[in-house]
């Protein structure tokens, strides 16, 4: 193999700025080549400094700079000029213009973004909107909020339902809990007045059922129906699990932070219950949202609101109480289990397991 | 917010005569080099234009760089795994922009390829005896 048997090589400065490459692990490369995730493809990013995303429907990357000191070069069989007159006339093969790839590659990494929507405003009822209207530059439509959030449009749509979003007035808001704790009851009682299956509720005849008595647009009936039903769209189907749990974290949060008597709380949970409701109150429903500091008292200890650094967060457990049913310290722990850190090596590091009459207790360590 | 449309615009492959052997062959052209090591080159006389680096002799799954009359490095065709996409930044007019999808927006990010191979080369450059080219 000779030299004048080669391909000549090229460097054109011009290419360089147009390319990057990016390492495509198995499942971006599923995503790429899905045609429903492909269309809805989007790099999306908080702030200028902040990390970048690459959203497709369903799933989220986060986008990384990865450097190396190897040289990597990129090969074109064209040139961005064309240009074809440095070519010398003996050479009979046409050049192949190679560029130098600066600053490594992007890597993507699966992503499960924490979506915070805390920048939407609330939306107390007809009758306050305008009064709550001082900051209108902050009032942004449903389409700048998905903007505004580095996640895949399904994860937004599940975030946006489940945080009760609308748009009214071509501004986006989230229902505030007191204006859903006002309709609830009857929305429940309208739909049951005029026979409509709970099964199979569409929001043309919920809103008739209920538009008597309650003056709050359509949008507002939807919001709620869509976050307390099984399904995203028409028909909705009623969850009462999902409503009587919802309902149980409302009462409890009222006290926030503070301990009450059990007892008392089970009546007022019950109490907030829409009487056509047949569903039961159950602790185990609140899992990850309360600390029983004694048999008789419970605590509103929510775990979306604990650090997420895992040394910090069992001290803020081991606070509220000393000893742990392992079942019961579970839900406080799922969120900060990584892919390669297990529950039970968080366990083992940051607790101590004592196993008494066949069940599993959770201690401080070095107590 | 900065956000981007991404596209995903990769040809499916064709068998069109190229340079390179089938396995290298993508449906744009583009292909990989790696050298372990930094290549020094002499800056460009004029902001523009192509200037010579060397050649390129491909054999089967071993590869030769010759870089001017002294030196030549041997390296291979390797798999890449996981694979490369080549992305391509289109900054294209915003009316254009509008009237595909009502974005105002006027960037545009494309992965124009998969690269599944490279021509990987860990080794010294080695000298060579001074040829005339034939």
């Amino acid at each position: 193999m000779s030299q004048g048997d080669g391909i000549p090589l090229h460097i054109d400065p011009t290419l360089a700025p147009r390319y990057r490459l990016i390492q495509l692990e198995p499942g971006l490369l599923e995503l790429l080549e899905s045609p429903k995730e492909a269309a809805h493809l989007q790099l999306k990013s908080a702030g200028p400094d902040a990390p970048a995303f690459l959203c497709g429907y369903s799933r989220t990357f986060q986008l990384r700079q990865i450097s190396q000191s190897n040289t990597l070069l990129l090969l074109s069989s064209a040139s961005s000029s064309e240009t074809t007159d440095t070519v010398p006339d003996e050479v009979t093969l046409d050049p192949l213009y190679v560029t130098k790839l600066p600053g490594g590659y992007l890597e993507c990494i699966p992503s499960t973004p924490q979506i915070d929507l805390s920048f939407v405003p609330y939306y107390h009822g007809a009758e306050l909107k305008e009064a709550k209207h001082s900051d209108v530059d902050l009032m942004l439509s449903r389409l700048d909020v998905t903007a505004r959030v580095p996640v895949s449009e399904f994860e937004f749509q599940s975030a946006w339902i489940s945080a009760m979003g609308v748009e009214i007035g071509g501004y986006a808001y989230r229902l505030s809990d007191d204006l859903v704790l006002r309709i609830v009851p009857t929305l429940m009682a309208a739909i049951q007045a005029d026979g409509i299956n709970f099964d199979t509720l569409r929001l043309t005849e919920v809103f008739e059922a209920i538009r008597k008595d309650e003056d709050e647009p359509a949008a507002v009936i939807e919001a709620i129906l869509r976050r307390f039903s099984t399904c995203r769209s028409e028909p909705y189907c009623l969850d009462t699990a999902q409503l009587t749990q919802w309902l149980g974290i409302k009462m409890l949060s009222e006290h926030a932070f503070r301990e009450i008597k059990l007892e008392d709380f089970m009546e007022k949970w019950e109490l907030s219950l829409p009487p056509v409701l047949d569903s039961t109150c159950d602790l185990s429903m609140l899992r990850g949202q309360y600390v029983q500091p004694t048999l008789n008292t419970i605590k509103y200890l929510p775990s979306a609101r604990l650090p997420l650094d895992p040394a910090s967060r069992f001290e803020r457990l081991f606070a509220s109480k000393s000893s742990w049913l392992l079942e019961d310290m579970l839900p406080f722990l799922n969120d900060i289990e990584k892919e390669k850190v297990k529950i039970n090596t968080l366990l083992m590091k940051f607790a101590k397991k004592k196993v008494v009459k066949g069940k599993t207790y959770i201690g401080k360590r070095g107590v | 917010m900065p956000s981007a449309t991404f596209a995903f615009n990769v040809c499916p492959a064709t068998d069109e005569s190229s340079y390179f052997p089938r396995v290298l062959r993508t449906p744009t052209g583009l292909a990989l080099i790696e050298i372990q090591g930094t290549l020094h080159t002499a800056q460009p006389s004029s902001d523009s234009t192509p200037s010579e680096l060397g050649k390129l002799t491909l054999d089967g799954k071993t590869a030769w760089l010759w870089i001017g009359d002294h030196q030549r490095m041997e390296g291979s065709i390797v798999d890449l795994n996981p694979p490369f996409g080549v992305l391509r930044r289109v900054t294209r007019k915003q009316s254009e922009m509008e009237e595909e999808n009502g974005s105002p927006d006027g960037t545009a990010v494309e992965i124009v390829e998969v690269i599944r191979k490279k021509i990987l080369f860990t080794s010294r450059p080695e000298p060579i005896v001074n040829r005339k080219m034939t």
